[in-house]
């Protein structure tokens, strides 16, 4: 199998997907016809040009490689790590993000880090519990309360550290 | 003479000392960690810089990216695993000495070199940036657009196996920068209804979207190669194997000489970087040495070649950042973020508007190859035992949490942290399909800049793109860039030819 012509035509793919999400955005562009030289539409319509043709050729040079080794593109057990770690992770991002805005810091925190050891292969109480505990608390103090972050209020649970590190950054001498 | 006031400003107050210090430790461990590059320990450390003075936030970030480029080595030599992508050649050879007894003498050639290199390069950014940016500030909007053309044209041709992926990396930065309020007449382009767009994508976000968090999900799903605990091989008992004696620093001086300017020469140009440097001086230590045979059983002529000219492209692509405002490397790229977010307008004037600040930033430069150079000369040794103890399933998962709560830090809004996610996943399609990286963040650094360039250039003159053709610099800067792409060509013809030749004979 020709492992580099299939994720070049699959590379190529992906890129005039963005051209394609791109390019109708372009034609809403304003353009004032008595501005001078290039106006505000001419430089992207000539990066997107240029980007769809190479992409094209990409696609193009993969295609022929494809068919001359019979068109296989894919192994069996090949997409099993995609599977099982990237996408959870990736997933994991998402969620995190989603629950940063629902709980605020602590809890979402402690549970994504306990879940990325988890999927990166670690187990047992010290390593998903405690460490994450432990962690979680010395960010929330270096990042809340020396660097003195704000927490947007959570959606469902809201809660203000201002109380107390308020008194912790007036001890460190920061303002 | 500048770098006088550039010491006194940097020893003015604490901070900046103690944050170039602490830059230096970082740099050495971050670029010792093997999978966390420079690029990404810094992109998780920008949000801290907001809390910081700007010469100190200058100065950290200088000092890691200078002190990572030696820790990379400490990996490569005694674990076989380059820590950062540029101590690769320097594991040809360090590995077989470490196998031989020998890491003391090879951490030490190392550090060596290092400094040398370094050095080398950091006294040509202080005496000749200045004069470069003097001719700089002559010129035009249409001879800046030439050498952003040029910049896109080595960006896209040289990092990688493929012209076209990187060229189409390098638009790809460029068309991502266009998101936001078009430059000249502020006209909403590509913002997709979403206000946070509005001002174009974050930088921040989009650093630690594709420098760090790729680098996570690229480990995650090849779980496999994490390198877990390391042993160390056993120091040989002999003290002359532990140290560099007088006679091998003077047989390698020559090599470390040639290399530097090597490493130099490679790092003005931009976004070609430390990681092509290291091999070419080393391919050329190996073609020049009167001991070939020597070379993949533990030349030290080799570690020393690799790393003086990996180090040396440290200083160099500071030249054409603070001359013409293009970085030459990610790391002076992400140095570039920096000072955009501390308000410093970068390019030939920096030397008027922030003389004792651009000092203070090279004095630090200097003060920090001394203190790794002592701390590399004596504690290689302990840093590489430190790293071999924390387990790499470990630090991944911290990585990502901190990844989130710094990329929070800039403007404290949820949709940075989405649009982090986002980049992310797509830092990690581009590694996986061998896309440049370093040039789709330098591209879209300089996009804007190159867009206003090219539309100032049209409007102050009447006979449209005629106008480069009445610039002879902004001609030079054009053929320049296709000369190279040209050369490049050939160049990965041949090596095809030679790939091809060599299949056929084992055949």
């Amino acid at each position: 199998m020709n492992r580099s012509a299939r994720n070049d035509a699959i590379a190529g793919a992906i890129v005039l997907a963005i051209v394609a999400i791109f390019g109708p955005w372009t034609s809403e562009i304003f353009v004032d016809p008595r501005d001078p030289g290039f106006g505000a539409r001419d430089f992207p319509v000539g990066v997107l040009i240029t980007t769809a043709v190479l992409a094209l050729a990409l696609c193009a040079g993969a295609v022929v490689l494809l068919a001359r080794s019979g068109w296989r593109v894919y192994e069996p057990g090949e997409a099993a790590p995609l599977l099982r770690y990237f996408l959870p992770m990736v997933a994991l991002g998402f969620l995190y993000v989603w629950l940063l805005e629902q709980f605020q810091y602590l809890l979402p925190t402690f549970f994504a880090l306990t879940a990325s050891l988890a999927i990166f292969g670690n187990r047992g109480a010290v390593r998903l519990i405690a460490i994450p505990a432990g962690v979680t608390i010395l960010f929330y103090v270096l990042f809340y309360g020396v660097f003195g972050l704000n927490e947007a209020p959570g959606e469902i649970l809201s809660y203000e550290n201002n109380w107390y590190f308020r008194p912790f950054r007036t001890f460190l001498g920061l303002s | 003479m500048g770098i006088v006031s550039g010491f006194a400003t940097l020893f003015s107050g604490w901070e900046p000392v103690f944050f170039a210090i602490l830059g230096t430790a970082i740099g050495l461990f971050a670029g010792a960690t093997p999978g966390l590059s420079a690029s990404a320990a810094i992109a998780l450390l920008i949000p801290v810089t907001f809390y910081m003075e700007t010469l100190s936030a200058l100065v950290f970030i200088y000092t890691i990216s200078k002190s990572a480029s030696f820790g990379g080595s400490i990996p490569a030599i005694l674990f076989n695993t380059p820590g950062t992508p540029q101590a690769s050649a320097t594991q040809l050879e360090g590995f077989p000495l470490t196998q031989q007894g020998k890491q003391g003498k090879a951490l030490r050639m190392a550090v060596i070199a290092s400094a040398a290199g370094d050095t080398f390069s950091e006294l040509l950014l202080i005496f000749a940036a200045a004069y470069i940016a003097i001719y700089a500030a002559q010129m035009g909007p249409a001879e800046y657009t030439a050498v952003y053309f040029c910049a896109f044209l080595i960006l896209g041709s040289v990092i990688g196996d493929s012209i076209i992926k990187g060229l189409l990396s390098t638009l790809l930065g460029i068309l991502l920068a266009l998101v936001g309020f078009d430059p000249i007449t502020s006209e909403e382009r590509y913002t997709f209804n979403i206000d946070y767009l509005l001002e174009g994508v974050a930088l921040v976000p989009l650093l630690l979207g594709v420098f760090v968090l790729s680098e996570v999900f690229v480990r995650v799903a090849d779980r496999g190669s994490l390198i877990g605990d390391q042993a160390i091989a056993p120091k040989s008992a002999k003290p002359e194997d532990n140290r560099v004696s007088w006679q091998e620093f003077k047989d390698c001086a020559p090599v470390m000489a040639r290399s530097t300017g090597y490493g130099t020469v490679i790092g003005m140009l931009p976004g070609i970087g430390a990681a092509v440097a290291c091999f070419v001086a080393y391919a050329e230590a190996r073609r020049t040495s009167k001991h070939p045979e020597k070379f993949g059983h533990g030349a030290l002529e080799g570690v020393a070649a690799a790393e003086s000219a990996n180090n040396a492209t440290s200083g160099a692509n500071l030249i054409p950042l603070l001359t013409l405002g293009i970085p030459g490397s990610t790391a002076a790229a992400l140095l570039a973020g920096v000072m955009l977010i501390h308000g410093i307008t970068i390019g030939p004037s920096v030397f008027v508007t922030s003389h004792d600040m651009i000092y203070g930033l090279f004095a630090s430069g200097l003060f920090c190859i001394a203190t790794y150079f002592v701390v590399g000369y004596f504690g290689s040794g302990v840093i590489g035992r430190i790293i071999a103890l924390v387990p790499a399933q470990m630090i991944y998962p911290f990585i990502f949490v901190i990844c989130y709560v710094a990329g929070y830090a800039l403007r404290q809004a949820l949709f940075d942290l989405a649009l982090m996610t986002l980049f992310g996943v797509v830092g990690y399609l581009m590694k996986r399909f061998a896309f440049s990286v370093p040039a789709f963040v330098i591209a879209f650094i300089l996009g804007s800049g190159a867009e206003t360039s090219l539309r100032q250039a049209m409007m102050l003159d009447d006979s449209g793109l005629f106008v480069f053709f009445q610039r002879p610099i902004a001609l030079m800067f054009f053929g320049f860039g296709l000369l190279v792409i040209v050369l490049r060509i050939r160049q990965l013809r041949r090596q095809k030819g030679e790939r091809q030749l060599a299949a056929s004979l084992s055949e």
